[in-house]
């Protein structure tokens, strides 16, 4: 898991780059694909996360 | 001393026969013996080694073992000397920010769509659902998105009959057009001319069945629930009717389409004005545990109900329906599944609903 | 009328906007890019952006969330004319700036910068036990597998620091004595914990949560580092009240009046102060606990 940055770099950086950790895992990427994001005018956002509702609201099938 | 404390935010639901472990932080729910209830509610009140010694030596092992589960599942944790009285309970509140949470439409005129869209301004609607009884084009189903864009609507449901133009263009270019579609159910669909492929930005459903709106209310495992706001809203309110409302393909205004009551009409009234009126919201604070058998159901608090259809067996001092919801075919007397349909209790209900019954 | 400055994708804010529409209160949002000129109007300072425009005098409270109130400054062509007018605009912005800080508000946009280390300097003024902590630019002195290191800076997150990945500046333990000088790196001592509270405070109010971690090896140093197969345990929990007193101490002379604050609780009982970040996230615990804080702010404003 050796990191880019540190061989990259002139200047000394501190001990902790040195325990540089990978942000987020396969599995969080895979998560991240659903996330959609919708445009609200009334809260004044392009980003109002459309959330999987919590429960089935009908069911039919 | 050794003392077991569950964690707050593990709930313990006692049926007849058996009890529910929901983790609330896991999203799941297991099946346990009502003995492991029993012994949970002995750890509240004595220590661990005085609990194992109520027991004779054969049970022991046993009791021993019920530790080890709830110890490995990290249901709880042990504690020295004394219960770690430091954590507090969870609360079961539940409060959330909007006035309608999911709206209910028997779909024919789409001019039904823009009185909701009207009324957004005033009031915030999260979810639509919408059972079109016709089959819907492309540009139908992209128009029912649009005319949500740039609400506070968060998602939209579509069930609709499936036709033969829908192949994989139609789908995936109602994916790149919609934004608050997030699934859509085709039914009568005995060809398919689609590949289901993932990267859909909704969810894709289908049968060969012919799904009528009545077909609703059906309780089944796999519509079990298990997360915070499931069950905070269970616990509080009705699990199915809170926060809804309905419109039918006449445009009468009910809490679901499928009951009998209405509010007026969509034509000539506001949702605003319904959501006042008397009676209404009747069914809004009626929960599991005051409906007739499901208040000994273990599955309670992760089941939703339906008041649309019910056994139809009893009635509470204010008149509301109180019975079990009528397709349910779980008896937690006996922990037992079956077919709700051909159980002869049901009959008259089934009759009631005009419901077909086969034998 | 309310004004919220935060960033157009923030989540937070959206839920916190939810509810001020079920009170029915009215807000102004400003987004991150926006830019204000500031103009008069019948002797009363405006303020004018592409998305919004609104007196200083009808806001009655202020919400720091994001981004901050950003001016659009004039070029002048004479350099000393320049000069004068950068001092000039420099007056007026702070002006607007701290008046609207005198609202009724959520922390402020000049204040909004953490100094981890006179923040610990401080937690030890007010009485919090803080972990033993140095500086160094070597491991010479550093007793290995005892000693943590983490960064000092708000920002953690390093872009592309691998093929496919960005990296990410967790709290480590430090296991290697290393040969070489370093850039001067923030050490701490490593306390054996029961578990970690995470709190949010809010104008003297405080809401915790015991987040079990121990259980897994795999987040026993930094419960950031999620588990998917098994997340932690999040407990409601009450501080004890001395420790509680001190936070609003230390709060107070931070002049944060909003933050989320890190402990830990050491397996010999003491709980040990970590840091303060006013603009943390936190719903994360509200929902696990049930403590609705996003109703608490939009109630607050
Ligand atoms: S009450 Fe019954 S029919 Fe109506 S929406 Fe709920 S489950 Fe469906
Ligand atoms: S409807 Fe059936 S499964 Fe659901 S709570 Fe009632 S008895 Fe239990």
């Amino acid at each position: 898991m050796e990191n880019k940055i540190r061989s990259e770099e002139r200047n000394k950086l501190p001990l902790n780059f040195k325990y540089l950790n990978k942000l987020g895992s396969k599995k969080s990427k895979e998560l991240n694909k659903k996330i959609c994001y919708v445009k609200c005018e009334k809260f004044q956002t392009d980003f109002m996360t459309r959330v999987t509702p919590f429960k089935a609201f009908t069911r039919m099938l | 001393m050794k003392y077991f404390n569950l964690f707050s935010s593990v709930l313990i639901t006692k049926g007849a026969s058996r009890v529910l472990i929901s983790d609330l932080e896991r999203n799941v729910s297991e099946l346990q013996s009502l003995d492991l209830y029993n012994l949970t509610e002995d750890l509240k009140l004595n220590s661990i080694e005085d609990v194992i010694k109520e027991y004779d030596r054969d049970s022991k092992e046993i009791i021993n073992e019920y530790i080890d589960f709830l110890l490995e599942n990290e249901y709880g944790f042990i504690s020295h000397n004394d219960w770690d009285n430091s954590f507090n309970p969870l609360s079961f509140d539940y409060d959330s920010a909007d006035v309608i949470n999911n709206l209910f439409l028997e779909l024919d005129n789409f001019s039904v769509l823009h009185k909701i869209r009207c009324a957004m301004d005033t009031i915030d609607i999260r979810y639509l659902v919408i059972y079109s009884i016709r089959q819907l084009s492309k540009e139908e189903l992209e128009e029912i998105d649009f005319i949500f864009e740039n609400t506070s609507l968060e998602g939209i449901e579509i069930y609709c009959p499936y036709h033969d133009q829908m192949n994989d263009s139609f789908i995936s270019g109602l994916s790149d057009q919609s934004q608050r579609i997030y699934k859509l159910v085709l039914y009568n669909c005995d060809n398919i001319t689609f590949s289901t492929n993932e990267n859909l930005k909704f969810s894709l459903e289908y049968t060969k069945d012919h799904i009528t709106i009545k077909n609703c209310g059906i309780v089944d495992l796999k519509y079990f629930n298990t997360n915070n706001t499931k069950i905070f809203e269970s616990k509080n309110y009705n699990s199915c009717l809170f926060k809804k409302i309905g419109i039918d393909i006449e445009g009468n205004i009910k809490n679901c389409p499928l009951m009998p009551d209405h509010f007026g009409n969509i034509g000539n009234t506001s949702l605003e004005k319904v959501l006042e009126m008397a009676g209404f919201k009747k069914y809004w604070n009626l929960t599991k545990d005051h409906i007739a058998i499901c208040k000994d159901c273990e599955f309670r608090y992760i089941c939703t109900d339906c008041r649309a259809f019910t056994e139809k067996t009893h009635q509470n001092k204010d008149g509301l329906d109180t019975s079990k919801p009528l397709k349910c075919g779980y008896d937690p007397y006996t922990g037992e599944w079956s077919e709700w349909s051909t159980n002869p209790l049901k009959e008259k209900a089934m009759k009631y609903y005009d419901f077909k019954i086969d034998k | 009328m309310i004004l919220i400055l935060s960033a157009n994708n923030d989540f937070t804010t959206n839920e916190v906007i939810k509810w001020l529409h079920i009170f029915d209160k009215k807000y102004i949002r400003v987004h991150e890019f926006e830019l204000f000129e500031i103009k008069v109007i019948d002797k009363k300072i405006l303020l004018k952006s592409q998305r919004n425009s609104f007196y200083i005098d009808d806001i009655n409270s202020v919400w720091f969330r994001r981004g901050g109130i950003k001016f659009n400054r004039l070029q002048f062509q004479n350099e000393s004319v320049n000069k004068i007018m950068n001092e000039t605009q420099f007056c007026l912005e702070d002006y607007v700036i701290k008046k609207l800080e005198s609202k009724r508000h959520i922390n402020k946009q000049s204040n909004n910068r953490t100094n981890k280390l006179l923040i610990l300097e401080k937690a030890v003024a007010v009485g919090l036990d803080v972990p033993s902590y140095f500086l160094a630019d070597n491991t010479d002195h550093i007793n290995l597998g005892k000693t943590i290191t983490k960064s000092i800076s708000e920002n953690i997150i390093v872009k592309s620091a691998f093929d496919d990945f960005d990296g990410i500046l967790y709290t480590s333990i430090v296991d290697k004595q290393e040969d070489e000088v370093f850039f001067p790196t923030f050490f701490q001592e490593k306390i054996e914990k029961e578990f970690e509270i995470r709190c949010f405070y809010l104008n003297g109010k405080v809401w915790s949560c015991a987040i079990f971690s121990q259980n897994d090896e795999q987040t026993k140093i930094d419960n950031r580092i999620y588990n998917y197969g098994k997340p932690n345990r999040n407990v409601r929990y009450t501080l004890p009240p001395e420790i509680h007193h001190k936070i609003c101490i230390l709060m107070t002379e931070l002049d944060y009046n909003c933050g989320s604050i890190d402990f830990i609780k050491s397996v010999d009982g003491k709980f040990y102060f970590l840091e303060v970040n006013p603009v943390g996230q936190f719903l994360g615990i509200s929902d696990i606990c049930n403590y609705t804080l996003e109703k608490e702010i939009a109630d607050y404003l």
